[in-house]
């Protein structure tokens, strides 16, 4: 069971203004979160070895998850400026267990002025399908939240 | 999506055993004999028939008879979990890049 996912998007900017929309910790903040969360922590330590902090805090427009906190954190492992960007992933609760753990690759292609972003990003560890049960038990993604999320967009 | 909360209790409770969670993820990549499911552990037959009998309880794993021996492989329930998980995942991220294409168009 394939347990990696791909995503490619073409992005209306350069590379440069991607790239910088991913690793200016006060622009990452902006647009980072779903619908009802806002983003009061963001830390981004931009070199290999260094932390990625996100902190989404649900809002009221969430109605029974509003003000539940749910941090991501990560490292970096591969950075190569405008091109690519690779770093662990994991979800954590409010105690700081992890939740969700990914690894997840961004590549940034220059085509016709704009940005080709693909991401490449595992859903768990290592093996398939029990990892992803264990963690699809947890509370942060629930689908309470996507129905929320799109009742309120 | 297991949302009853018996059932959830069931499986976490399952999940709570390291051996367990070892013989899911072996059984996650490929069907199994008991015999061979008991092979790596040093801990008798009736111990893993134990561990088995829980992991069925919580409807993770199916057991069936295929000549002398029993099968076990991941049930249904489990693999509908878990690809209904990929496919939550992909959302989170397809929604994600929404809103930095949303984002860029705004700054510009």
């Amino acid at each position: 069971m394939k347990k990696e996912i791909t995503i490619v998007r073409t992005l209306d900017a350069s590379r440069e203004r991607v790239w910088k929309a991913w690793t200016d910790p006060k622009e990452l903040a902006q647009w980072w979160g779903p619908n009802g969360v806002t983003i009061p922590t963001s830390e981004v330590d931009l070199r290999v070895g260094g932390t990625l902090y996100i902190v989404m805090l649900a809002g009221k427009e969430l109605g029974p998850l509003a003000g539940q906190k749910w941090p991501m954190k990560g490292v970096f492992t591969e950075i190569v400026e405008s091109e690519k960007l690779v770093f662990s992933n994991d979800a954590l609760d409010e105690a700081g267990n992890v939740l969700l753990s990914g690894v997840t690759t961004i590549t940034f292609e220059e085509e016709s002025g704009k940005t080709k972003l693909t991401v490449i990003t595992s859903a768990a560890g290592d093996a398939p399908g029990t990892d992803m049960m264990l963690q699809g038990m947890e509370p942060g993604w629930n689908q309470q939240l996507d129905k929320l999320g799109k009742f309120l967009s | 999506m297991v949302e009853h909360t018996q059932t959830l209790d069931a499986v976490f409770g399952s999940l709570a055993d390291p051996t367990r969670r070892d013989i899911l993820k072996r059984v996650g990549r490929k069907e199994l004999s008991v015999s061979k499911i008991a092979k790596p552990y040093n801990v008798t037959l009736a111990a893993i028939s134990k561990h088995l009998i829980i992991l069925e309880k919580a409807k993770l794993i199916n057991k069936h008879r295929r000549g002398k021996q029993q099968v076990v492989r991941l049930s249904p329930t489990a693999l509908k979990d878990a690809s209904e998980y990929l496919r939550r995942y992909r959302k989170i991220w397809e929604e994600r890049l929404d809103r930095l294409e949303v984002y860029l168009i705004k700054k510009k």
